[in-house]
């Protein structure tokens, strides 16, 4: 019988083995998959790293590459051209280096599945530079179309390109700073001799102005050119050879000490520009008072005679006259034009009698003036030597100029001269007050003539013209006219009584005011021998001369000799800001430098051994470079520098007769001063081209062998060396002083 | 087993393995500290060098320039010592010591490869640089190659029309170790 939803045992049984089954089935295919997807991501994963390693491989060998070529151009920067060529060339050499390394990548025998195979295209890759920031050097290594990497996984499942367009990578060398820094310093090489100049004039100066006599040594020349050389790699580089300074300052500077160039400036600058003007203005200023005094003591001499030759009749009688008119006028209806007439006659007798007086008095008024003027003149002066003796402090030709202008007998100096003459002058001024107050006392009483006329008239006059009183009016008037003769003739007999007294007197103080004011003869000659001066042609025979002049004698002072004695001054002040402004245009082309403090110590303590002593100091230095004197920026600094001579030519008159003959003089005549001046052409001539090494000590990274041949490797710094090719250097130096110095030689 | 989530799955330390290849290829040396090794000329005279710039793999490929070659010393410096070697290692130690010894323990092998070819050119190179427990397992091996360019040992052949220097494959293998 057939039971209807009822399966067999053998139906259940296969269909739980086909379930069982296909349970077993989807849990295999699931974990196949996942271990499947694991190691596809773990290959993807993988070559993706290999791929990104060969690349990184390939950037380190073109760094490598650019290290190599950029060490070969800078060590021999002298035949690779100009900056843009030598760029040019380390591209050149380093593309060609990674060329060449290329196909050994591809090598059969070296084949290895780690390392992605390199597909690269018919062209070749290229590096190029450029600078970066600080100096550094921006790679860029550009692979032709159709370069890659690929790689596949073990069982070529899986397979990955990674194309390469360019390879950009910042080297860890200055380059362009140190081919930067070396064209600056070779373009401001003319500094070196500016610096060397400076040495030497200060070195000079100290010499002539401190010790009275120069001696040019070779071994200082040589070793001033050096701190020079030094000063200018400080400055360029922020370091210099200084264990190659210290040596020779060791074997050069024996006699020179270090601060001296530090103290230096005050003495290579004579006298500035505004100082000698400060001195001119002052001079102008004295004499512009004593030109003033002058003249004013000319017009007291017309003040004087004003009074000494006044005529009271001239100048009164035409009053008197006019006085006898008005006796004779009709004064009805015209009472007030009379009464003003009468009053203008009245005040005109009045000015009178008291005109003498008032000029005597404007005279001495004058005389007063005069005096202070003298005195601010004086005062002036005063200043202008104080001022001096303040800067003879700071330069010595000023402390010789101030000794010369303070000291001296026969003639005495400028300033002691002029001192006397200002204490003759007052001297002179006070008598002549005292003339002039003997001439004023007579004349203080003509003022009693006032009682005879106007007397009480003018009043009296008013009075009887308000009442009309027609017959006192006119007897007033005849009574006037009486009174007004008399007094005028009694002015008269008095005056020409007190002109006849004081006639001599008037004689004294019109010879004391014109020997005052006159401009003095010369009484003082001198003959010497004028040589050529700074700029003029010195093969010319100097010249035999007399020049004269006049000296303030003691109690010989006037007005117009300290003017003569100032005008002098000042025109030989004028020489000297000349002279000093010659010197000035030469100064412009020291310049002042300092030595660095680092390498003051390092001087002073004395060169330290270099590790091995067979081997050329430039080779040592590659490997263990001196650190640089400033931290910034980092650079390094080899020099070889030989002088192989050293000239002075001189220059000045009486040194062309020999090298060994005192200064030329040039003679301030006027001031009593004697400029003496010494000229050399000085020349180094340097035996082979200047070497200058810099290294980039910051950056040691470069492997090269220890020495040439060795092999023994240690990271060295770039080095960009230059031979420069001026060795020839010279200048002229000019060397003045107030006072006589020797020359001599070593 | 869920791999996906466990740090010590193989996909995921095998990444952790590729990206410190990477970092010692491509990270210069000095983001992990100062890189100085000394050359001493005698005891007195010691000098410092300083290389920050540089991956490690860089400093690796010298040290083998600087090793394989330094058998021949110059005469000149007979008692020159440069500890650049010495000091690589230390620094590599102190490297994967950042970044991955605080997870797993390494082994670091560099070494030249074709021996064959090494040893007729005298320019094997080994190194190896570990830090694990013994009883760790190694859970993950990954390497690279790179191909440093040396020149030949012996007498320096000038030769114009070929490249005196040599190819050396070096496998860089860093091994993680799990304990």
């Amino acid at each position: 019988m057939k039971k209807r939803g009822f399966i067999p045992f053998a139906a259940v049984g296969v269909i739980l083995i086909i379930i069982s089954a296909s349970l077993v089935a989807y849990f295999e295919w699931n974990r196949h998959y996942n271990v499947k997807t694991s190691l596809n991501e773990s290959y993807v994963s993988s070559l993706s790293s290999r791929l990104a390693s060969g690349r990184n491989d390939l950037k380190r060998q073109a760094r490598e590459s650019l290290y190599q070529a950029l060490w070969q151009v800078s060590k021999n920067v002298d035949e690779n051209g100009d900056l843009g060529d030598q760029e040019k060339r380390v591209e050149e050499i380093s593309s060609r280096d990674l060329n060449q390394k290329l196909p050994l990548l591809m090598d059969k025998k070296l084949e290895n599945p780690l390392y992605p195979k390199l597909n690269v295209g018919s062209k070749k890759p290229k590096i190029e530079i450029n600078p970066a920031e600080g100096g550094y050097v921006d790679m860029k290594v550009k692979f032709p179309d159709n370069t890659f990497f690929s790689g596949s996984s073990p069982d070529d499942a899986t397979e990955i390109s990674s194309y390469l367009d360019n390879i950009r990578s910042e080297v860890d060398v200055r380059f362009f700073l140190l081919q930067n820094r070396m064209e600056e310093f070779e373009e401001e090489l003319y500094r070196v001799k500016r610096r060397w100049k400076y040495a030497e004039y200060a070195s000079a100066y100290i010499q002539a102005w401190k010790t009275g006599g120069i001696n040019l040594s070779k071994d200082r020349t040589k070793g001033l050119f050096r701190i020079s050389l030094a000063s200018h790699e400080i400055n360029h580089f922020g370091s210099t050879d200084y264990r190659a300074i210290a040596q020779d300052w060791l074997n050069y500077f024996t006699d020179i000490d270090i601060s001296n160039l530090q103290d230096s400036n005050n003495v290579v600058e004579p006298v500035p520009g505004e100082e000698i003007g400060i001195l001119r203005d002052g001079i102008d200023k004295s004499i512009s008072k004593m030109r003033r005094s002058s003249v004013k003591l000319e017009s007291v001499v017309d003040e004087v005679m004003e009074f000494h030759r006044y005529e009271p009749g001239k100048e009164l009688q035409g009053k008197l006259d006019d006085l006898i008119y008005l006796e004779e006028e009709d004064w009805i209806d015209r009472s007030d034009s009379i009464l003003k007439k009468f009053r203008k006659i009245c005040k005109s007798f009045r000015r009178g009698y008291s005109f003498p007086h008032k000029k005597s008095e404007k005279a001495l008024e004058k005389i007063s003036k005069v005096e202070n003027l003298v005195r601010g003149s004086w005062g002036d002066f005063l200043e202008v030597s104080r001022y001096m003796e303040n800067l003879s402090d700071r330069y010595t030709v000023v402390k010789h100029l101030y000794e010369d202008f303070t000291e001296g007998e026969d003639p005495p100096g400028v300033f002691l001269q002029i001192r006397e003459g200002v204490k003759n002058t007052l001297e002179n001024i006070d008598l002549l007050r005292g003339k002039v107050k003997s001439m004023r006392d007579p004349m203080e009483n003509y003022i009693y003539l006032d009682n005879i006329f106007p007397s009480d008239y003018e009043e009296s006059l008013s009075q009887y013209l308000i009442e009309e009183n027609e017959e006192m009016v006119e007897r007033l008037i005849l009574k006037s006219v009486n009174s007004a003769r008399a007094a005028l003739r009694r002015f008269e007999i008095k005056h020409e009584k007190n002109r006849k007294k004081t006639k001599s007197l008037f004689q004294e103080v019109i010879e004391a005011v014109e020997k005052q004011v006159r401009i003095p003869e010369s009484n003082w000659e001198e003959s010497y021998k004028k040589y050529s001066e700074p700029g003029e042609d010195v093969n010319k025979h100097p010249k035999e001369k007399i020049d004269s002049k006049f000296v303030i004698k003691p109690g010989t002072g006037s007005i117009g000799g300290i003017e003569n004695v100032l005008k002098n001054v000042k025109s030989q002040f004028n020489r000297l800001g000349d002279l000093f402004g010659d010197f000035q245009e030469k100064r412009a082309e020291l310049e002042e430098f300092e030595m660095n403090q680092k390498l003051k110590s390092y001087i002073k303590e004395g060169p330290r051994s270099l590790p091995v002593q067979e081997i050329e100091r430039e080779k040592i230095y590659e490997t263990f470079t001196p650190e640089p004197l400033l931290g910034d920026p980092g650079i390094s600094v080899y020099h070889e520098v030989e002088i192989e001579e050293v000239e002075y030519d001189r220059e000045d008159p009486l040194g062309l007769i020999y090298k060994g003959a005192p200064p030329t003089p040039i003679y301030l005549w006027f001031i009593d001063t004697v400029i003496y001046w010494a000229m050399w052409n000085v020349k180094i001539e340097l035996k082979d081209p200047l070497v200058e090494e810099i290294y980039d000590y910051k950056n040691q990274t470069i492997p090269r062998p220890l020495i040439a041949g060795s092999d023994v490797y240690v990271h060295k710094p770039l080095a960009y060396r230059r031979e420069i090719q001026k060795t020839d250097f010279d200048f002229r130096l000019l060397v003045f002083s107030l006072r006589n110095f020797d020359v001599s030689y070593s | 087993m869920n791999f996906e989530h466990n740090e010590t799955s193989p996909t995921h330390v095998e990444r952790i393995a590729q990206n410190t290849l990477l970092i010692l290829q491509e990270v210069p040396v000095e983001e992990f500290g100062d890189f100085t090794y000394e050359i001493s000329v005698s005891p007195s005279y010691i000098y410092v060098k300083e290389l920050g710039g540089k991956p490690a793999t860089h400093l690796l490929v010298e040290d083998i320039l600087f090793k394989t070659r330094e058998s021949k010393k110059s005469v000149l410096y007979q008692d020159l010592d440069i500890n650049f070697t010495h000091e690589i290692e230390k620094f590599l130690e102190k490297i994967l010591d950042k970044l991955i010894g605080y997870r797993f323990g390494y082994r670091l092998i560099i070494e030249t490869i074709y021996e064959d070819f090494t040893v007729l050119e005298n320019i094997g190179y080994e190194k190896v640089v570990k830090n694990f427990e013994p009883d760790s397992k190694k859970i993950c091996s990954e390497s690279i190659l790179l191909y440093p360019k040396i020149p030949r040992n012996g007498p320096n052949i000038l030769d114009n029309f070929r490249d005196s220097r040599i190819s050396i494959p070096l496998k860089i293998t860093l091994e993680l170790w799990y304990a």
